[in-house]
Protein backbone atom coordinates (compact mmCIF):
# COMPACT_ATOMS: atom_id res chain seq x y z
CA UNK A 1 0.00 0.00 0.00
CA UNK A 2 1.35 3.11 -1.31
CA UNK A 3 -0.34 5.51 1.40
CA UNK A 4 -3.81 7.51 1.10
CA UNK A 5 -7.61 6.72 1.88
CA UNK A 6 -9.31 4.60 -0.58
CA UNK A 7 -10.63 5.57 -3.62
CA UNK A 8 -14.23 5.73 -4.56
CA UNK A 9 -15.10 3.75 -7.68
CA UNK A 10 -15.77 6.94 -9.53
CA UNK A 11 -16.36 10.63 -8.26
CA UNK A 12 -17.18 13.71 -10.07
CA UNK A 13 -17.53 16.47 -7.87
CA UNK A 14 -16.08 17.28 -4.40
CA UNK A 15 -18.11 20.23 -3.12
CA UNK A 16 -17.84 19.15 0.23
CA UNK A 17 -14.11 18.75 0.62
CA UNK A 18 -13.04 21.12 3.45
CA UNK A 19 -9.45 22.34 2.50
CA UNK A 20 -5.64 21.11 1.21
CA UNK A 21 -5.48 18.75 3.59
CA UNK A 22 -8.76 16.52 2.96
CA UNK A 23 -7.94 16.88 -0.73
CA UNK A 24 -4.53 15.46 -0.73
CA UNK A 25 -5.39 12.93 1.24
CA UNK A 26 -8.50 12.02 -1.56
CA UNK A 27 -5.53 13.05 -4.13
CA UNK A 28 -3.49 10.44 -2.51
CA UNK A 29 -5.81 7.62 -2.55
CA UNK A 30 -6.56 8.04 -6.28
CA UNK A 31 -2.71 8.25 -6.79
CA UNK A 32 -2.09 4.79 -4.73
CA UNK A 33 -5.04 3.56 -6.39
CA UNK A 34 -3.66 4.25 -9.95
CA UNK A 35 -0.07 3.30 -8.83
CA UNK A 36 -1.11 -0.05 -7.31
CA UNK A 37 -2.71 -1.65 -10.64
CA UNK A 38 -0.83 -4.20 -12.29
CA UNK A 39 1.36 -2.86 -15.03
CA UNK A 40 2.49 0.09 -12.28
CA UNK A 41 6.25 1.00 -12.15
CA UNK A 42 8.44 2.64 -9.68
CA UNK A 43 11.89 3.95 -10.05
CA UNK A 44 14.59 4.97 -8.06
CA UNK A 45 16.77 8.09 -8.50
CA UNK A 46 19.70 10.42 -6.58
CA UNK A 47 18.32 13.80 -5.35
CA UNK A 48 22.02 15.04 -4.58
CA UNK A 49 23.98 15.36 -1.19
CA UNK A 50 23.00 11.60 -0.51
CA UNK A 51 18.95 11.82 -0.74
CA UNK A 52 17.04 9.39 -2.64
CA UNK A 53 13.44 9.58 -4.28
CA UNK A 54 11.05 7.04 -5.17
CA UNK A 55 9.15 7.64 -8.50
CA UNK A 56 5.80 5.47 -8.70
CA UNK A 57 4.25 5.83 -12.26
CA UNK A 58 0.76 4.39 -12.89
CA UNK A 59 2.01 2.50 -16.28
CA UNK A 60 4.89 2.05 -18.23
CA UNK A 61 3.45 4.66 -21.12
CA UNK A 62 4.23 7.25 -18.57
CA UNK A 63 7.31 6.34 -17.15
CA UNK A 64 8.70 5.97 -20.82
CA UNK A 65 7.45 10.39 -21.25
CA UNK A 66 8.38 11.27 -17.73
CA UNK A 67 11.16 9.29 -16.47
CA UNK A 68 13.75 9.88 -20.09
CA UNK A 69 14.86 13.07 -18.45
CA UNK A 70 15.87 11.76 -15.17
CA UNK A 71 17.44 8.65 -16.53
CA UNK A 72 20.84 9.97 -15.52
CA UNK A 73 19.90 10.14 -11.74
CA UNK A 74 18.74 6.24 -11.64
CA UNK A 75 19.38 4.37 -8.79
CA UNK A 76 18.97 1.07 -8.03
CA UNK A 77 15.38 -0.07 -6.75
CA UNK A 78 15.58 -1.42 -3.45
CA UNK A 79 13.68 -0.92 -0.13
CA UNK A 80 15.02 2.00 1.00
CA UNK A 81 12.93 5.50 3.28
CA UNK A 82 12.93 7.74 0.54
CA UNK A 83 13.78 11.11 1.21
CA UNK A 84 10.83 12.60 -1.51
CA UNK A 85 8.09 10.06 -3.03
CA UNK A 86 6.32 11.05 -6.28
CA UNK A 87 2.98 9.26 -7.72
CA UNK A 88 2.04 10.24 -11.22
CA UNK A 89 -0.89 9.08 -13.04
CA UNK A 90 -3.84 10.16 -15.36
CA UNK A 91 -7.05 8.93 -15.43
CA UNK A 92 -7.91 8.02 -19.42
CA UNK A 93 -4.90 5.55 -19.09
CA UNK A 94 -5.42 4.33 -16.23
CA UNK A 95 -8.91 4.47 -15.40
CA UNK A 96 -8.65 6.18 -11.78
CA UNK A 97 -10.55 9.62 -12.05
CA UNK A 98 -9.14 12.46 -9.96
CA UNK A 99 -11.38 14.01 -8.00
CA UNK A 100 -12.74 17.33 -9.09
CA UNK A 101 -11.36 20.69 -7.98
CA UNK A 102 -13.59 22.03 -4.67
CA UNK A 103 -12.25 26.13 -5.61
CA UNK A 104 -13.86 28.16 -8.44
CA UNK A 105 -12.25 29.47 -11.43
CA UNK A 106 -11.46 32.78 -8.95
CA UNK A 107 -9.28 30.62 -7.01
CA UNK A 108 -6.25 30.15 -9.83
CA UNK A 109 -4.10 32.78 -9.30
CA UNK A 110 -1.16 34.49 -11.04
CA UNK A 111 1.36 32.19 -10.65
CA UNK A 112 -1.36 28.93 -11.08
CA UNK A 113 -1.51 28.66 -7.41
CA UNK A 114 -4.72 27.91 -6.01
CA UNK A 115 -5.87 30.21 -3.26
CA UNK A 116 -6.76 28.01 0.14
CA UNK A 117 -4.69 25.25 -0.76
CA UNK A 118 -1.54 26.53 -0.15
CA UNK A 119 -0.56 27.07 3.35
CA UNK A 120 2.99 26.56 5.20
CA UNK A 121 2.77 22.73 5.01
CA UNK A 122 0.39 22.07 1.27
CA UNK A 123 1.11 23.22 -1.93
CA UNK A 124 -1.25 22.98 -5.13
CA UNK A 125 -0.87 24.37 -8.56
CA UNK A 126 -2.97 23.43 -11.91
CA UNK A 127 -0.72 24.68 -14.83
CA UNK A 128 -3.24 25.37 -17.45
CA UNK A 129 -0.97 25.22 -20.22
CA UNK A 130 -0.12 21.55 -19.47
CA UNK A 131 -3.21 20.61 -17.71
CA UNK A 132 -1.08 19.10 -14.60
CA UNK A 133 -2.13 19.15 -11.43
CA UNK A 134 0.90 19.36 -8.37
CA UNK A 135 -0.06 18.71 -4.81
CA UNK A 136 3.13 18.34 -2.45
CA UNK A 137 2.48 17.91 1.72
CA UNK A 138 5.59 19.18 3.10
CA UNK A 139 5.15 17.32 6.34
CA UNK A 140 5.17 13.52 4.74
CA UNK A 141 7.38 14.89 1.35
CA UNK A 142 5.29 13.43 -0.65
CA UNK A 143 4.68 14.57 -4.52
CA UNK A 144 1.60 13.76 -6.23
CA UNK A 145 1.68 14.69 -9.76
CA UNK A 146 -1.84 14.26 -12.45
CA UNK A 147 -3.23 15.19 -15.49
CA UNK A 148 -6.34 13.68 -17.30
CA UNK A 149 -4.49 12.36 -20.49
CA UNK A 150 -0.63 12.38 -20.40
CA UNK A 151 -1.03 12.38 -24.23
CA UNK A 152 -1.80 15.60 -24.50
CA UNK A 153 1.38 16.75 -22.37
CA UNK A 154 3.47 19.44 -24.19
CA UNK A 155 7.53 19.23 -24.58
CA UNK A 156 8.56 20.88 -21.69
CA UNK A 157 6.40 18.70 -19.29
CA UNK A 158 8.71 15.89 -20.70
CA UNK A 159 11.85 18.10 -20.46
CA UNK A 160 11.32 18.80 -17.35
CA UNK A 161 8.82 16.81 -15.29
CA UNK A 162 7.91 17.19 -12.19
CA UNK A 163 9.36 20.94 -11.53
CA UNK A 164 6.86 22.39 -9.45
CA UNK A 165 7.59 19.06 -6.73
CA UNK A 166 11.18 19.14 -7.09
CA UNK A 167 11.14 22.77 -6.22
CA UNK A 168 8.59 22.39 -3.35
CA UNK A 169 10.68 20.16 -2.05
CA UNK A 170 13.90 21.88 -1.86
CA UNK A 171 12.16 25.11 -0.41
CA UNK A 172 10.14 23.59 2.54
CA UNK A 173 12.19 20.67 3.14
CA UNK A 174 15.69 21.72 2.03
CA UNK A 175 17.10 25.07 3.83
CA UNK A 176 20.12 25.15 1.76
CA UNK A 177 19.60 23.93 -1.47
CA UNK A 178 16.97 25.37 -4.11
CA UNK A 179 15.68 25.66 -7.86
CA UNK A 180 17.34 27.79 -10.36
CA UNK A 181 16.23 28.56 -13.64
CA UNK A 182 19.84 28.14 -15.03
CA UNK A 183 22.05 26.19 -17.27
CA UNK A 184 25.89 25.11 -15.92
CA UNK A 185 28.88 23.41 -17.33
CA UNK A 186 32.44 23.26 -15.97
CA UNK A 187 35.72 21.85 -16.55
CA UNK A 188 37.25 18.07 -15.33
CA UNK A 189 39.28 20.04 -12.52
CA UNK A 190 35.74 21.03 -10.69
CA UNK A 191 35.07 24.57 -11.61
CA UNK A 192 31.47 25.18 -12.77
CA UNK A 193 30.02 28.19 -14.06
CA UNK A 194 26.27 29.18 -13.87
CA UNK A 195 24.83 30.36 -16.76
CA UNK A 196 21.64 32.59 -16.06
CA UNK A 197 19.16 34.40 -18.21
CA UNK A 198 15.91 34.28 -19.66
CA UNK A 199 15.12 31.91 -22.86
CA UNK A 200 16.83 33.42 -25.85
CA UNK A 201 19.61 35.20 -24.12
CA UNK A 202 22.27 32.26 -25.26
CA UNK A 203 22.14 30.31 -21.90
CA UNK A 204 21.01 26.39 -23.61
CA UNK A 205 23.40 28.04 -26.79
CA UNK A 206 26.52 28.42 -24.85
CA UNK A 207 25.73 25.21 -22.17
CA UNK A 208 24.77 22.75 -25.24
CA UNK A 209 28.61 24.88 -27.53
CA UNK A 210 30.42 23.18 -24.32
CA UNK A 211 29.60 20.22 -24.38
CA UNK A 212 28.78 19.18 -28.63
CA UNK A 213 31.85 21.67 -29.98
CA UNK A 214 33.71 21.15 -26.95
CA UNK A 215 35.01 19.42 -24.19
CA UNK A 216 33.44 20.92 -21.06
CA UNK A 217 31.29 19.16 -18.55
CA UNK A 218 27.38 19.73 -18.76
CA UNK A 219 25.28 19.65 -15.47
CA UNK A 220 22.23 21.60 -16.75
CA UNK A 221 20.33 23.32 -19.65
CA UNK A 222 17.62 24.86 -17.93
CA UNK A 223 16.76 23.89 -14.40
CA UNK A 224 19.48 23.21 -12.22
CA UNK A 225 19.60 22.48 -8.18
CA UNK A 226 21.97 24.98 -6.47
CA UNK A 227 23.16 24.19 -2.91
CA UNK A 228 24.83 27.05 -1.22
CA UNK A 229 25.32 26.87 2.71
CA UNK A 230 28.52 27.48 4.21
CA UNK A 231 30.60 25.25 2.25
CA UNK A 232 30.96 26.81 -1.68
CA UNK A 233 28.40 26.90 -3.90
CA UNK A 234 27.90 23.88 -5.66
CA UNK A 235 25.11 23.45 -8.70
CA UNK A 236 23.34 19.74 -8.72
CA UNK A 237 21.96 18.52 -12.00
CA UNK A 238 18.59 17.83 -12.18
CA UNK A 239 17.56 17.05 -15.63
CA UNK A 240 19.77 15.69 -18.63
CA UNK A 241 17.52 17.26 -21.46
CA UNK A 242 18.30 20.07 -23.33
CA UNK A 243 15.45 21.90 -25.69
CA UNK A 244 16.60 23.87 -28.70
CA UNK A 245 14.11 25.54 -31.35
CA UNK A 246 14.19 25.10 -35.19
CA UNK A 247 16.61 28.60 -35.10
CA UNK A 248 19.07 27.59 -32.55
CA UNK A 249 19.30 23.48 -33.91
CA UNK A 250 20.31 25.28 -37.00
CA UNK A 251 23.97 26.15 -35.15
CA UNK A 252 24.32 22.65 -34.27
CA UNK A 253 25.12 20.64 -37.47
CA UNK A 254 26.34 17.50 -35.30
CA UNK A 255 23.11 17.47 -33.44
CA UNK A 256 21.04 18.24 -36.43
CA UNK A 257 21.93 15.80 -38.88
CA UNK A 258 23.70 12.81 -36.64
CA UNK A 259 20.66 10.00 -36.14
CA UNK A 260 22.48 8.12 -33.00
CA UNK A 261 21.67 11.82 -30.93
CA UNK A 262 18.62 10.75 -28.87
CA UNK A 263 15.27 12.85 -28.66
CA UNK A 264 12.94 13.00 -25.37
CA UNK A 265 10.35 14.25 -27.94
CA UNK A 266 9.86 17.36 -30.14
CA UNK A 267 6.57 19.26 -30.53
CA UNK A 268 4.79 20.71 -33.88
CA UNK A 269 6.84 23.70 -34.09
CA UNK A 270 9.66 21.96 -34.53
CA UNK A 271 11.18 22.32 -30.55
CA UNK A 272 13.16 19.36 -29.81
CA UNK A 273 14.40 18.14 -26.33
CA UNK A 274 17.69 15.86 -26.66
CA UNK A 275 18.60 13.18 -24.40
CA UNK A 276 21.87 14.45 -23.31
CA UNK A 277 22.49 10.91 -21.03
CA UNK A 278 22.19 9.03 -23.66
CA UNK A 279 23.76 11.15 -26.85
CA UNK A 280 26.45 12.46 -24.26
CA UNK A 281 26.83 9.86 -21.45
CA UNK A 282 30.54 10.45 -20.57
CA UNK A 283 30.36 14.82 -20.39
CA UNK A 284 27.64 15.08 -17.89
CA UNK A 285 27.84 15.71 -14.27
CA UNK A 286 25.82 15.55 -11.07
CA UNK A 287 27.45 18.71 -9.09
CA UNK A 288 30.03 21.10 -10.14
CA UNK A 289 31.21 23.54 -7.31
CA UNK A 290 31.00 27.58 -8.22
CA UNK A 291 33.48 29.40 -9.31
CA UNK A 292 31.44 32.67 -11.79
CA UNK A 293 27.96 33.54 -12.91
CA UNK A 294 28.09 34.40 -16.48
CA UNK A 295 25.20 36.36 -18.73
CA UNK A 296 25.33 35.32 -21.87
CA UNK A 297 23.72 37.86 -24.62
CA UNK A 298 23.73 37.07 -28.27
CA UNK A 299 24.89 40.30 -29.88
CA UNK A 300 21.73 41.79 -32.22
CA UNK A 301 24.34 42.21 -34.71
CA UNK A 302 25.61 39.17 -35.14
CA UNK A 303 29.23 39.24 -36.69
CA UNK A 304 31.10 35.78 -36.75
CA UNK A 305 34.87 37.34 -36.39
CA UNK A 306 34.44 38.82 -33.42
CA UNK A 307 35.77 37.17 -30.01
CA UNK A 308 34.09 36.49 -26.99
CA UNK A 309 34.24 38.97 -24.57
CA UNK A 310 33.41 38.57 -20.87
CA UNK A 311 32.76 41.54 -18.57
CA UNK A 312 32.17 42.19 -14.98
CA UNK A 313 29.11 43.19 -13.58
CA UNK A 314 27.64 43.54 -10.49
CA UNK A 315 25.50 41.39 -8.14
CA UNK A 316 22.69 43.36 -8.86
CA UNK A 317 22.54 42.67 -12.81
CA UNK A 318 22.95 39.16 -12.24
CA UNK A 319 20.12 39.01 -9.90
CA UNK A 320 17.98 40.72 -12.40
CA UNK A 321 19.03 38.09 -14.80
CA UNK A 322 18.13 35.03 -12.41
CA UNK A 323 15.80 35.90 -10.18
CA UNK A 324 12.74 37.03 -12.42
CA UNK A 325 12.64 34.16 -14.53
CA UNK A 326 13.16 31.81 -11.78
CA UNK A 327 9.93 33.21 -9.31
CA UNK A 328 8.24 33.87 -12.33
CA UNK A 329 7.73 30.16 -12.91
CA UNK A 330 8.12 28.80 -9.48
CA UNK A 331 4.66 28.73 -7.67
CA UNK A 332 5.64 29.67 -4.34
CA UNK A 333 9.31 31.23 -4.41
CA UNK A 334 8.74 34.47 -2.55
CA UNK A 335 11.22 36.64 -0.33
CA UNK A 336 13.07 33.11 0.93
CA UNK A 337 14.56 32.06 -2.62
CA UNK A 338 15.15 35.84 -3.53
CA UNK A 339 16.93 35.91 -0.93
CA UNK A 340 18.78 33.04 -1.82
CA UNK A 341 19.67 34.02 -5.34
CA UNK A 342 20.82 37.17 -3.80
CA UNK A 343 23.09 35.52 -1.49
CA UNK A 344 24.84 33.36 -4.16
CA UNK A 345 25.09 36.36 -6.40
CA UNK A 346 26.68 38.27 -4.03
CA UNK A 347 28.97 35.39 -3.08
CA UNK A 348 30.32 34.55 -6.91
CA UNK A 349 31.96 37.37 -9.57
CA UNK A 350 29.72 38.00 -12.16
CA UNK A 351 30.14 38.59 -16.02
CA UNK A 352 28.38 39.00 -19.08
CA UNK A 353 29.64 36.89 -21.62
CA UNK A 354 28.54 38.72 -25.18
CA UNK A 355 28.51 35.90 -27.83
CA UNK A 356 30.83 36.54 -30.81
CA UNK A 357 28.72 34.05 -33.12
CA UNK A 358 31.37 31.14 -33.28
CA UNK A 359 29.64 28.89 -31.74
CA UNK A 360 32.47 26.36 -31.81
CA UNK A 361 34.98 28.93 -30.45
CA UNK A 362 32.56 29.52 -26.92
CA UNK A 363 33.80 26.46 -25.32
CA UNK A 364 37.59 27.58 -25.87
CA UNK A 365 36.67 30.73 -24.22
CA UNK A 366 34.89 29.10 -21.53
CA UNK A 367 37.87 27.03 -20.42
CA UNK A 368 40.27 30.40 -20.47
CA UNK A 369 38.14 32.63 -18.90
CA UNK A 370 37.77 29.52 -16.14
CA UNK A 371 41.33 29.43 -16.02
CA UNK A 372 42.03 33.05 -15.57
CA UNK A 373 39.78 32.94 -12.96
CA UNK A 374 41.12 30.34 -10.87
CA UNK A 375 44.73 32.07 -11.92
CA UNK A 376 43.13 35.84 -9.61
CA UNK A 377 41.71 33.86 -7.22
CA UNK A 378 45.40 32.74 -5.87
CA UNK A 379 46.68 36.30 -6.30
CA UNK A 380 46.25 39.16 -4.27
CA UNK A 381 43.88 42.20 -5.50
CA UNK A 382 46.38 43.99 -6.88
CA UNK A 383 48.29 41.28 -8.94
CA UNK A 384 44.81 40.55 -10.24
CA UNK A 385 44.87 40.54 -13.96
CA UNK A 386 41.15 41.16 -15.60
CA UNK A 387 42.39 41.95 -19.37
CA UNK A 388 42.80 38.01 -19.45
CA UNK A 389 39.13 37.72 -19.38
CA UNK B 1 2.37 63.19 0.26
CA UNK B 2 5.06 64.76 2.91
CA UNK B 3 3.77 63.64 5.93
CA UNK B 4 3.03 59.93 4.84
CA UNK B 5 5.16 57.66 5.44
CA UNK B 6 5.44 54.30 3.55
CA UNK B 7 6.15 50.45 3.60
CA UNK B 8 7.20 47.72 1.20
CA UNK B 9 3.77 45.83 -0.40
CA UNK B 10 4.81 42.41 1.10
CA UNK B 11 4.41 39.58 0.73
CA UNK B 12 4.08 40.74 -3.28
CA UNK B 13 6.76 42.86 -3.45
CA UNK B 14 10.76 41.25 -2.75
CA UNK B 15 13.50 43.19 -3.21
CA UNK B 16 17.30 43.04 -2.32
CA UNK B 17 19.77 45.99 -2.36
CA UNK B 18 23.28 44.87 -3.76
CA UNK B 19 26.20 47.87 -4.49
CA UNK B 20 25.26 48.27 -8.10
CA UNK B 21 21.50 48.64 -7.59
CA UNK B 22 18.70 47.85 -5.74
CA UNK B 23 16.20 45.04 -7.84
CA UNK B 24 12.19 44.41 -6.78
CA UNK B 25 9.96 42.02 -7.75
CA UNK B 26 6.45 42.05 -7.61
CA UNK B 27 5.35 38.30 -8.02
CA UNK B 28 1.70 39.22 -8.69
CA UNK B 29 2.09 41.55 -11.42
CA UNK B 30 5.01 39.73 -13.34
CA UNK B 31 7.12 43.04 -13.65
CA UNK B 32 10.40 43.56 -11.81
CA UNK B 33 12.48 46.70 -11.37
CA UNK B 34 15.60 47.96 -10.68
CA UNK B 35 17.00 51.61 -9.03
CA UNK B 36 20.60 52.45 -8.13
CA UNK B 37 22.88 55.77 -6.10
CA UNK B 38 19.96 58.37 -5.78
CA UNK B 39 16.63 55.83 -5.93
CA UNK B 40 18.39 53.31 -3.77
CA UNK B 41 19.33 55.91 -1.10
CA UNK B 42 15.43 57.14 -1.12
CA UNK B 43 14.21 53.94 -0.90
CA UNK B 44 16.10 52.33 1.85
CA UNK B 45 14.92 55.22 4.06
CA UNK B 46 11.24 55.14 3.03
CA UNK B 47 11.40 51.30 3.98
CA UNK B 48 12.76 51.86 7.57
CA UNK B 49 9.46 54.34 7.75
CA UNK B 50 10.66 57.65 7.34
CA UNK B 51 7.89 60.05 6.06
CA UNK B 52 8.76 61.35 2.45
CA UNK B 53 8.75 65.07 4.30
CA UNK B 54 11.91 63.57 6.28
CA UNK B 55 13.64 62.31 3.61
CA UNK B 56 13.58 65.62 1.60
CA UNK B 57 14.65 67.32 4.62
CA UNK B 58 17.12 65.12 4.92
CA UNK B 59 18.63 64.98 1.07
CA UNK B 60 17.95 69.06 1.56
CA UNK B 61 20.44 68.96 3.88
CA UNK B 62 23.24 66.53 2.42
CA UNK B 63 23.30 67.89 -1.14
CA UNK B 64 22.28 71.77 -0.22
CA UNK B 65 22.86 73.28 -3.92
CA UNK B 66 20.53 70.66 -5.42
CA UNK B 67 16.91 72.82 -6.41
CA UNK B 68 14.67 69.95 -7.35
CA UNK B 69 15.15 67.63 -4.74
CA UNK B 70 11.42 67.63 -3.01
CA UNK B 71 9.75 67.31 -6.72
CA UNK B 72 11.81 64.82 -7.73
CA UNK B 73 11.15 62.81 -4.56
CA UNK B 74 7.72 63.19 -4.52
CA UNK B 75 7.45 61.98 -8.00
CA UNK B 76 9.53 59.01 -7.44
CA UNK B 77 7.65 57.69 -4.51
CA UNK B 78 4.75 58.74 -6.72
CA UNK B 79 5.98 56.58 -9.36
CA UNK B 80 6.44 53.55 -6.52
CA UNK B 81 2.87 53.65 -5.29
CA UNK B 82 1.37 53.36 -8.75
CA UNK B 83 3.97 50.56 -9.79
CA UNK B 84 2.12 49.25 -6.01
CA UNK B 85 5.47 48.70 -4.97
CA UNK B 86 4.76 50.71 -1.56
CA UNK B 87 1.73 51.17 0.40
CA UNK B 88 0.93 53.66 2.96
CA UNK B 89 2.86 52.82 6.33
CA UNK B 90 -0.12 50.73 7.84
CA UNK B 91 0.54 51.78 11.19
CA UNK B 92 1.00 55.40 10.99
CA UNK B 93 3.66 56.06 12.85
CA UNK B 94 6.25 58.01 10.67
CA UNK B 95 10.00 58.11 11.80
CA UNK B 96 11.63 61.53 11.30
CA UNK B 97 15.24 60.42 11.27
CA UNK B 98 17.86 62.66 10.52
CA UNK B 99 21.12 60.21 10.70
CA UNK B 100 20.29 57.47 8.64
CA UNK B 101 22.07 54.26 8.48
CA UNK B 102 21.18 53.01 5.29
CA UNK B 103 23.11 55.91 3.45
CA UNK B 104 24.93 55.03 0.02
CA UNK B 105 28.43 56.66 0.81
CA UNK B 106 29.78 56.85 -2.72
CA UNK B 107 26.82 59.24 -3.81
CA UNK B 108 28.67 62.10 -4.38
CA UNK B 109 25.82 64.85 -6.03
CA UNK B 110 21.83 63.83 -5.81
CA UNK B 111 20.69 62.85 -9.36
CA UNK B 112 16.72 62.82 -10.36
CA UNK B 113 16.29 59.08 -9.70
CA UNK B 114 15.14 56.78 -11.83
CA UNK B 115 13.02 53.77 -11.89
CA UNK B 116 13.76 51.24 -14.08
CA UNK B 117 11.07 48.83 -15.36
CA UNK B 118 11.26 45.26 -17.14
CA UNK B 119 7.74 43.62 -18.23
CA UNK B 120 9.42 41.20 -20.47
CA UNK B 121 8.22 37.87 -17.97
CA UNK B 122 4.75 38.63 -17.54
CA UNK B 123 3.74 35.63 -20.81
CA UNK B 124 5.21 33.60 -17.35
CA UNK B 125 1.82 35.08 -15.80
CA UNK B 126 -1.47 34.18 -15.97
CA UNK B 127 -3.44 37.50 -15.54
CA UNK B 128 -6.47 37.14 -17.30
CA UNK B 129 -9.26 35.29 -15.74
CA UNK B 130 -10.55 32.02 -15.92
CA UNK B 131 -13.63 31.51 -17.84
CA UNK B 132 -14.41 28.28 -18.60
CA UNK B 133 -14.10 24.57 -17.38
CA UNK B 134 -14.27 21.02 -18.93
CA UNK B 135 -17.17 18.51 -17.47
CA UNK B 136 -14.77 18.11 -14.16
CA UNK B 137 -14.42 21.36 -13.58
CA UNK B 138 -10.71 22.10 -14.64
CA UNK B 139 -10.11 25.03 -17.00
CA UNK B 140 -9.32 24.39 -20.49
CA UNK B 141 -5.67 24.28 -21.75
CA UNK B 142 -4.45 27.95 -22.74
CA UNK B 143 -4.53 29.03 -26.90
CA UNK B 144 -1.29 28.75 -27.78
CA UNK B 145 0.68 31.97 -27.60
CA UNK B 146 1.03 33.60 -31.41
CA UNK B 147 5.00 33.92 -32.18
CA UNK B 148 5.78 37.54 -33.46
CA UNK B 149 6.34 36.69 -37.17
CA UNK B 150 2.53 34.85 -36.79
CA UNK B 151 1.46 38.24 -35.44
CA UNK B 152 2.95 40.02 -38.31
Amino acid sequence: MIGGSSVANRHSTAQNIAGPAEYFERALGAAAAACERPGATVKCINLGGGRRGILHFCDSALEKILYAALAHQELPNGRIEPDFKILAWDSLHSGVPMWSPPWTTDDYLARGEIAGYNDERFRAVFQLDSRVLSLYDANRRIGLWWTQDFAQLPLYERAAPFLLLFHWWHALNNHHSFLLHAAAVGTENGSGLLLAGRSGTGKSTTALASLVDGDLFYVADDYCIVRAGAERPTVYSLYCSAKLDSKTLASFPRLGHKASFDEIGRDPEGKIAFDLYRSFPHSLRKKLPLCAILLPRVPKDKNGTRPNRFTPVGSGTAVRALAPSTLFQLPGAGPNNFRMIAALANRLPCFQLELGGEIASVSQSLRQFMECLTLNERTTPNQRNHSCF
Amino acid sequence: MAATSYQVNAPKVVYEAFEDETVLINLDSGNYYSFSESGALIWSRIISGESIASVIEYLQDRFPNTTDITVSVEDFVRELVEENLIVKNSSGIAKNVKQGKAEIPTLARFERPMLQKYSDMQDLLLLDPIHEVDEMGWPHALPPKLTEEQIG
